[in-house]
Order: structure tokens, then sequence, then C-alpha cells
């Protein structure tokens, strides 16, 4: 009897299912092919095209044409990291299709999305084929989005016109960073992007204690002199303060990672397998980079800070962060990245004055850059997207058309920001960074921020983009640049080590293990990585690696 | 259990219940203090009963929303009543013929109720299913996926009325020629009331708690956001932007009493119903005695 | 046939009145339910759900890939176990308490606070916990541990203490759910059998015992059947936000969910979640039946189908 019930259950199940199956195939049927069952080959569509071209007065694409009159659609994601205005916003949007309509021949609709939950706000309007053509890519999530068939691959679209103003704004080498496997998922944003930290300190207690002189801080000097401390120096500074003022936190650290401000590490996206760059900054060999000296060095270093009681205690499970723990006014300094208009931020942030001071990273004095480093979010083209060609256009658009990067990053002159005379902006009067309605801030994010104006926030002028372009540098470059591991096939050992490596992972980077348990913690760590499937993840990376080298060298 | 008011059981129980109740309101009262205690305090000297320094600012931040946060309680009570009413109205009416002995093909309707609470086939499909029936971007994306029917509540219900309502009772309507709809109407209604005001409060928690349909389903209507999307938006942009290691982020952060705050988000979100369910606390009282019925 | 004719005219109203309700469960639950075959596809969303490409059991593989894999099922079973076991002892007690309390005002109270919890979000209920547990400001360390002259615990790094208060906290969050179940359910006890009882000079315990314990079995089944059948699932922010994930304490605080998350929320892999949800929902169907057909040899009219 239940048997019986139970199948005639199950069928009915499957058989409603069938109806509404098919649903997630919707949105694009110009891209032709469109059960392609490899997997990871993204582009079936358009792969012989010329891309978009222009009359003038008509825009033709492999999917159709548009004019001024009949413009394409096209539906514009992006994170917004603040509050906007609603009103505000639609009037942005208007005023860029003002312009977008009859240059472009496309109407575009903004789609923001919250930071924490566009990932999955995307993967959803993804698999239910929503219309969506241009959004945000975080390089964690390109390996799977790529693997399901979500992303549209650019690579044929860059001999176009309109690829090449992209090549233009980023370069060669970046402008390809977002290359997995062959397949071109997205641009990341112009930015600065080494590897270059150190302390962000309280003004006052390092004027009270000679710290300021000593460093020769006073100049509040932000932009690198190429020269960086070493760690230990950080730790006459800590005992200075811990002396003075025992109730005071010399170093605040929290949960989040900042392994990268103690030691030189190619994670190779995701730190199961990684180039040891401060033993060897030429070797292209995966190593376990948790069995190096470099990474017990930097480990040792924090275990000693945390028992001498440099380190705050909560470290391990904090969340706060580190504005809000340099406004309570307990907290001395923590580590951070640091570049040209850091202190300005940071000063607004913490509520209080700043000092920066550079300190090496690991080896040397420079900064590097890895891959993820410039490819961190990106720009890319849903599969969804009905004529990813004016998609693509749009996307070039953000990288080289100063008007519609301006209008959508700062809103309308006159309404939402005004110039300054040294060709700088800033919000209009009667609005500042704590009540405007729009200014979305997020240069460092998506497209190209160089092309735009500079945001006057009292600390920079016109020339800034200057500086932060050569911020870059003194980097040196990871030897193997422009590659990106391809993890899904190994997403069953991936599941497995993230757990391993979650369950050390701030215990080890805060130091809250203390000194005489970190070569216990880190042969445990070891252990659970070997156990979860360490060795494999660690060949198939070395054998992707090594196809990489011989494809680019 | 009446008329001995100071028996030694009920001492007993009254000291359980004081204790546990106060076990209950203190971190209630602790969640309130952290609410208005000034920021730096907070996260300087941790949370306390007794501040140092109070200060309205996480208050005065919500305020600034002010007018958003009044349309979102609109939107939440509006679903929360039509919600828990359907939910209760539907749930009651799948829950009696189940708990009929005799109904033939009854133990099928029960396992048919039941495995929807087993499996699921998880938000991909339940995205595609309701996007093409076009709840998306509209008022009903807050009230129809989910919560509209509950296995749990109907298997509940149905285990009260199995339980509670003598067959009796049933056979002797029938004779009376009274019919199924007249039966549930004066007969398991009225003496099912216990079971119904307690799964109706179980119901409508959940759609006030909810914030989860108001993510999904309204990604170009945000105007429809109810009060838990609206301060979950703000709790979840708020701790993105604090514990974000990207200076660019953190500077967003800055006038933001973050922690207080978040204190303050949670009050707000459970205020009203702590206000207005005492008033709602006569429902509970006994349903109908079978005498009141059977009159 | 005139007998079938009857029949059906009998209870035909009681079928449409099933009918909203089923079609509903049909509608959200069933039809999507097909898309548990995901579990077993390499998925494509230009494909969709059926056009994908099956990969066996390739997706169920990260279940068990781990060293963990018997820690999680471990805690998993276990935690579920004693919340079944406490919510139902300390459930009907508080009951039991709430309905025998004379002064209506404090039946109301504690009626009240024992919901209350419920609203709370578990991020709060995190930080709540935080903000006795915190090494450096933390009530625990700063006020009461000092006052038995007992030395600061690392509580976030001590796996042993988390066992007793999850229990604890899920304990205060939880209970007033069954509790208020029960209640209603002893409200539905006839009161003449506790009249009856009384002039036959029975005891208070020998009330509860007779009378009121017999009345509650179906409910305490139902719900006990209802909760074996989630074994495998657990409440995520329970064992997520209020640990606030530290690592040192997984040993005791990591379950199916949790490990399915952490694994699982940079990869975003739409075959693996669905895996992982049939996993952990078979295995409960399984139980269910099992514990079902038990209780049917026992007593037809309390199973549950």
């Amino acid at each position: 009897m239940k048997k019986k019930l139970i199948s005639s259950l199950l069928v009915l199940a499957m058989a409603f299912s069938l109806l509404t199956g098919c649903g997630g195939s919707g949105g694009n049927d110009a891209g032709g092919a469109g059960t392609s069952d490899s997997g990871s080959a993204g582009s079936d569509a358009g792969s012989e095209t010329a891309g978009a071209t222009s009359d003038g007065t008509t825009t033709k694409t492999s999917y159709g044409e548009y004019t001024a009159e009949n413009p394409y659609h096209l539906t514009f994601a992006y994170v917004e990291f603040y509050n906007q205005d609603e009103a505000a916003r639609s009037a942005v949007q208007d005023a860029l299709n003002e312009y977008m309509v009859p240059n472009y021949h496309m109407e575009v609709e903004f789609l923001p999305m919250g930071a924490a939950e566009w990932q999955s706000t995307v993967q959803l309007m993804l698999s239910g084929g929503d219309p969506l053509d241009v959004m945000p890519v975080y390089y964690v999530n390109a390996a799977s989005w790529i693997n399901m068939n979500g992303i549209f691959d650019m690579t044929p679209l860059m001999e176009t016109a309109d690829g090449q103003k992209i090549i233009e704004a980023l370069g060669e080498d970046n402008a390809y960073v977002g290359n997995m496997n062959g397949v071109l998922y997205g641009f990341p944003a112009n930015k600065e992007s080494v590897e270059l930290g150190g302390l962000c300190m309280r003004a006052d207690i390092c004027d009270e204690l000679g710290i300021t002189e000593e460093y020769g801080l006073g100049d509040k000097n932000d932009a690198f002199s190429g020269e960086a401390l070493d760690w230990k120096e950080a730790e006459k500074i800590f005992a200075k303060v811990k002396e003075a003022h025992p109730e005071m936190i010399p170093l605040y650290m929290s949960s989040q990672d900042q392994l990268n401000r103690f030691a030189d590490f190619d994670y190779l996206v995701d730190y199961f397998g990684g180039l040891d760059l401060q033993a060897d900054r030429n070797s292209t060999t995966v190593v376990n980079i948790f069995e190096t000296d470099t990474f017990k060095n930097a480990v040792s270093l924090l275990a000693d800070w945390y028992d001498k009681g440099y380190i705050y205690k909560d470290a391990a499970t904090d969340t706060q962060g580190t504005a809000t723990m340099m406004k309570a006014g307990n907290t001395f300094s923590y580590a951070t990245a640091i570049k040209p208009g850091f202190l300005a931020e940071a000063e607004t942030a913490n509520g209080c004055e700043c000092y920066a001071l550079y300190f090496k990273t690991g080896g040397g004095s420079d900064g590097y850059i890895t891959t993820t480093n410039v490819s961190f979010y990106n720009t890319g083209i849903a599969n969804n997207s009905e004529d990813p060609e004016m998609a693509f256009k749009f996307i070039s658009a953000l990288y080289s058309d100063s008007t519609v990067y301006n209008l959508w990053q700062n809103g309308i002159e006159g309404v939402n920001y005004k110039l300054l005379d040294d060709g700088t902006a800033y919000f209009v009067d009667g609005e500042d960074g704590g009540n405007f309605k729009y200014h979305q801030n997020t240069g460092w994010c998506m497209g190209n921020q160089f092309n735009s104006l500079v945001w006057n926030d009292g600390s920079k002028s016109a020339d800034y983009w200057d500086l932060l372009r050569t911020h870059n540098d003194n980097a040196y470059y990871s030897p193997v640049f422009g590659f990106l591991w391809d993890s899904s096939n190994y997403a069953t050992q991936i599941t497995a080590l993230n757990n391993a490596w979650d369950t050390y992972r701030a215990t080890l980077l805060t130091g809250s293990c203390g000194s005489a348990n970190v070569d216990s913690t880190i042969k445990a760590l070891n252990d659970a990585l070997y156990a979860s499937g360490l060795e494999e993840v660690m060949a198939g990376k070395q054998e992707q690696l090594d196809a990489w080298v011989s494809a680019n060298k | 259990m009446r008329e001995k008011p100071f028996s030694k059981f009920q001492i007993l129980a009254n000291v359980v219940m004081i204790i546990w109740t106060l076990l209950i309101i203190l971190p209630f009262i602790l969640l309130f203090m952290s609410s208005i205690t000034d920021e730096n305090i907070l996260v300087a000297n941790g949370y306390s009963f007794f501040p140092q320094k109070f200060s309205g600012a996480a208050y005065g931040y919500l305020m600034q929303s002010g007018q958003k946060i009044l349309t979102a309680y609109g939107i939440s009570i509006l679903v929360t009543l039509v919600g828990t009413a359907i939910n209760v109205s539907l749930s009651a009416l799948m829950a009696y013929p189940l708990s009929i002995r005799n109904l033939p093909g009854r133990k099928f309707m029960n396992f048919f109720v039941f495995f929807t609470m087993l499996f699921n086939g998880g938000i991909v499909p339940s995205y595609l299913l309701w996007t093409s029936l076009g709840v998306k971007d509209t008022f009903f994306a807050q009230l129809l996926p989910n919560f509209l029917v509950s296995a749990w509540n109907v298997m509940m219900i149905r285990t009260f009325f199995t339980t509670s309502i003598p067959d009796s009772l049933y056979e002797a309507a029938e004779i009376d020629g009274a019919s199924q709809m007249k039966i549930f109407t004066s007969i398991v209604i009225p003496l099912g009331k216990p079971i119904l005001v307690t799964m109706g409060t179980f119901a409508g928690l959940t759609y006030w708690n909810d914030w989860t349909n108001g993510l999904y389903y309204l990604v170009r209507n945000k105007n429809l956001y109810n009060i838990q999307n609206l301060l979950n938006q703000m709790v979840t942009n708020i701790q993105y932007l604090a514990s974000s290691s990207n200076s660019n982020v953190a500077s967003a952060a800055s006038a933001i009493p973050s922690t207080a705050i978040q204190m303050a988000i949670a009050f707000v979100a459970i205020l009203p119903i702590m206000l207005i369910f005492p008033f709602f606390q006569k429902y509970y009282s006994k349903g109908l005695t079978l005498g009141g019925v059977k009159g | 046939m005139g007998s079938k004719a009857k029949k059906l005219k009998r209870y035909l109203p009681l079928y449409l009145m099933f009918l909203p309700g089923a079609l509903y469960l049909l509608i959200n639950n069933y039809i999507p339910m097909g898309g548990l075959v995901v579990a077993f596809k390499q998925y494509n969303v230009r494909s969709g759900i059926w056009g994908s490409p099956w990969n066996g059991i390739e997706n169920f593989r990260f279940l068990f890939a781990t060293p963990d894999a018997w820690v999680i099922t471990r805690n998993t079973i276990l935690y579920n176990l004693a919340f079944i076991a406490i919510n139902l002892v300390v459930g009907i007690a508080f009951a039991i308490f709430i309905c025998d309390t004379v002064n209506k005002k404090l039946q109301k109270v504690y009626q009240s606070a024992i919901l209350f919890p419920y609203l709370m979000s578990a991020v709060i209920i995190g930080y709540i916990v935080f903000a006795f547990l915190s090494q450096s400001s933390g009530i625990m360390n700063n006020s009461i541990l000092p006052l038995f002259g007992k030395e600061p615990i690392n509580w976030y790094s001590e796996a042993k203490y988390w066992p007793f208060i999850l229990i604890f906290v899920n304990t205060w969050k939880g209970i007033g759910y069954g509790c208020l179940i029960y209640i209603s359910s002893i409200n539905g006890i006839d009161p003449s059998l506790y009249e009856a009882a009384e002039l036959d000079g029975a005891t208070k315990w020998l009330q509860i015992k007779n009378i009121t314990l017999p009345s509650l079995v179906p409910t305490i089944i139902t719900l006990t059947l209802m909760n074996v059948g989630r074994i495998f699932y657990s409440d995520f922010g329970l064992f997520y936000q209020v640990p606030r994930n530290a690592g040192m304490i997984y040993s005791t605080t990591n379950v199916i969910d949790t490990y399915v998350y952490r694994g699982l929320m940079e990869q975003s892999n739409v075959g693996m979640s669905a895996a992982a949800g049939f996993y952990q929902s078979i295995i409960g169907f399984i139980l269910v039946l099992t514990a079902n057909m038990v209780v049917r040899k026992i007593s037809e009219e309390n199973a549950l189908f």
C-alpha cells in the first residue's frame, strides 16, 4: 500500500515538474544552440561577429538593429554600497538615457543590488532567465557561473572597436585578466592594485609618545615613498602604547583575513596550493603555503604579539570592523592597505586624526600584484542578454566614455555634484557624505574611474588618478600574473578544504592560538587539509598552471 | 486545579515560571539598553544593563528613513493579517477532513500533506515557478510564496481535532442532518479555537519575521519591502560596510553607529508585536466547552 | 451503486474542503520538488533543470569527502535528539505550570514571555550571547566568574561548553512553540474530567499522570514524528550566528547545514546544494517512515499516515 502511494506521488511530482522544468532556458533564444552540454563553453552565441557597428542613425549587431526611436533596452546590474535616494536615482537614469538613446541607441535600466545579497540575486536571475545584460562578477563566483553557463564569453568581441577601447583603458595585460580557461568573463575596474600597506594609527597617541617625531609622520603623507619598515619595528610602537596606555588595544585585528599584510603569497584564488613569493619571486611551483616558513613566521609574529597583549583579545570572532573600534577610542591602530588619499578617507571613517605608516608585506619594500589583486570585482555580460553585443558596447562605454561613467557614478552636475575650480568634483552645497541623494562611489569596483572626475573630499587634487596609477609602479608582479585557477572540477575537495581552513583560520591569523601552540595548530591544519584532498587540488592547480605557463611564455 | 490557590505545586510552578520569565525579559532589557547606549562606550566596555552614557543616535539614524519604515510597517501588517487569515482558514479546512477517521483516502491525504515537510526543491525551482506565475515585483510576492499553507500547522490542527472533538459529536450532528460545512462552522471551529489561535499566532509570526520572499521576489520594486526586508537590508549593509577590509568601503561606514543601530533595529522589529500581543491574549482563553456546543 | 453515491455525497464536501490547501501545496511544494533532480545533474542555466547533463552522484560526494563527515552527522543528530527531548519535557512542564496559574495576569505574562524570544533573529541572539561570553567585555568574564573567584574563560575557543550553551539557547528561543501547542491541547481537555478527579480526591500529580499526559499523547507523537523527519536539518542561525563562526569550537558546533554553507558559500553550486538537501530529506524520510510504522504497531490512531 505504502509503496504504491509513494511511487504514485513521485510520479505526480515528476510529471508536474516536467511542465515547468524548461522555464530555466527562457531568455536568450537568440543565442542559438541553447543546450550546449559541455558546461564550460560560454560562447555559443555570435562567435563570428564583428560586434556592434553604427552609422550614426542605426546600430547594427548580429542580433538586431536599433535606432534612437527603437533603442535596445539594457539592464545594468551593479552593487550599491551606499543607500541612494530612489527619486534621485531615477532622475540620473533619465539623464543618462537622454545621452544614451541618441548616441548609443540603447536605453539603460539601473538594477542596483545590495552588497550582501547581490551574488544570490544575480544567480537566481541567471537561473530564471530574467532580463539581465551587464552585471558585476566577483572573481570567486566566476568559476561556478561559467560552469553553469551563466556568463557570456567576450573573447570574440575583443577584436572590435569597442574591445580596443577597453584594451586602451586597461592595458593589454589587465584587459585579459578575467580570462579563465579561455573564457573572458569580465573586465576589472581600473584602480590601484598593489598589496601595499601598514598601520593606521591614532595621531594623538603618536604625538603623545613621540612616535610622530621618530617616524616623521607629522606631514601626513600617505603616498608610498619606496621604503617600508619591518614589522619588528611595529613591536616597539606597540610596546610603548601598551606601557603608557594599558587600557588600550595596541593593534586591532578581526576575523577578517589580514595575512596579505604580513606575508607575500600568490594564493592562486583559494589558498589551497599557492606560490611562496617571499621565498622565490620567480617560482611557478605550487606549494602548500601552510607548510612554508613564510607562513609560520607570520603566524609566530602575530602569536607573539597576542601573548604580549598587543592584539585585541576577541579578534578571532570579531566582526565589528576598524572604523567602529577606532571611533570607540580604545584602539590604537590596525593593519590595512594604504594608498594615496587613504588618510582622508580613514579619518572620516575613524572619527579621529590618523597617521599611516608603511610596513613590508613580507619580503621587500615593494608590494606585489597577483591576478586576483587586479581581477577582484569585474564587469561581465549575462548569458540572459538578448543582445550581448549591445551589452558589450555599454561596457566599452563604461571604460571609454567619461560622460556615461560620470553620470552613473556621480549623478547630474549641478544637482548631485558641482565642479570645483581645479576640475575636481564635490557634493552640491547643502549635501555631504552623510545626507547625499546620489553618489555611487564605486569606481574601485566597476569601470574606468581614471576616466572620470576626481572626487575631492578635501585632500585630493586633479592629478589624483596619476597618483593611484604610479602607486602600482614600484610593485613586482607574480610570475603567473594573468593566470586564473578554474576549480570547478574540484568542487568536492574545495568544500572540505574550506571547512578545514575555516576551523583554524581565525585563530592562526589573529595569533590567538598563542606562541606555544603555533606549531601544533599549523600541524593540525595541515593534517585536516591533507585529509580533505589538498594534494589532488594542488596537483590540478599545478597542471593548469603549467599549461598556462607554456601557452604564455 | 482551581480552588486551592496556594498549593505547593502552584508555588513551585510560579517560582519556575518567574525565573524563566526573568531569563527572557533580562536579555530584552539588555537589548534595549544597548540600543540607547553611546556607541563608543558600547564598543569599549561591552554591553551593559547600566550604560555610562546614553545616546539616541541609533534611533536618530533610523528616523532618517522614517517614511520608508512606516510604509514597510504598513506592508508588514497587511501581509501578516491577510496571510494569517488565509493560512488559518485553509489549514483548518484541510485539517478537518484529515481528522475524520473513516474518510476514504485519508491516509494518502495525510501523507500528501506530511511529505511537503520533508522534501523541498530548493530556491531555484521555486523562483522559476513563482516568477512564471507573475508574482515578481508585486504585492503578492510577499504573500503567496512559501507560507500560505504550512504542513506543520495542518498536522497540529488535525491532531487537535482528532483528540479533542469526540466522534460522537459528529455522529449526533449528522443524524440531525447537519451538512459537513455546518458541522465545521458550528462545532469544529468553536471547539478548535485554542489550537486555531495558537497556530494563527505562529503563522502570523512567520509572516512578520519573513524577509526571504521580499529578497528573492522584489528585485526591481523595493517599495514593497516589508519591515524585515528594510531592517535586514540596513543591517546587512552596515555589517558589510563595517567589517569590510576594503578601505574604499570602510570609509562609508563613517557616521553610522553600527552596533547600537543593530540593537535599535531589532527592537523596532519586535516592538509592534510586543505591544499588540497582550491585547491578543484574551483569545487564548479556553475554547468553548463541550457543554456550550451541545446547547 | 446507491451506497457509493450516498458515500460520495457524504464525503464530497470533505474532499472539497481539503482541495484549496492541497492545490496550494501542489503548486508551492510539489511542483518545485521536481527541481530535486538537479542534485543528480551538472546544472546549466541555459539548458534548464531538465536539460542539464546527468552526473550521477557526483554532487553528493562532498558531503562525505571531509574527515569531519562523522562529526557533523553526530552533532546534527545528537543536538536534534536533545532538542526534541528537552522541548518535550520542559514544554509540557511549562504548559502545565502556566495552565495552573490562578492569577490570570501572571498567566498572561508567562504566556507572552515564552513567545517573545521567537521574535528575535539569530543574529541578535548571537549578539546577546556574545554580551555574556565575550573574552574582553563579557558579563560572564567581567562580573559573574570573579564573584565565584574563577578565572576568565575563553568561551569561543573551548568546545566543551558549547553543547550546554547551544541547548540552553535553543530552549530559551524555541520552548514557546511546543509550549503554546501543549497549552492549547490542555485547554481542549474536557474540564469535567478534572472535576470528577478532584471529587475523588486525586492529587495534582495523579491528575497530571492520569488525565493531562494521556490527552497530550497524540500531540506529543505528532510533534515528535515531525521533528524526526527533520533530524538531519538544523536551525542554521543557531549554529552559525550564535557561536560566531569560531573555528576552534567546530568540533561541537559544526552541523550538516553549517558545513554545507561554509563549503558552498563562495562556490554557489546549485547541484551540490540540492544534493545536500536531498540527502538530509531522504534520511529524515526513512526515519520517519520507520518511526511511523512503530507508532502504528502500538496505536494505530496516533500514526501520522
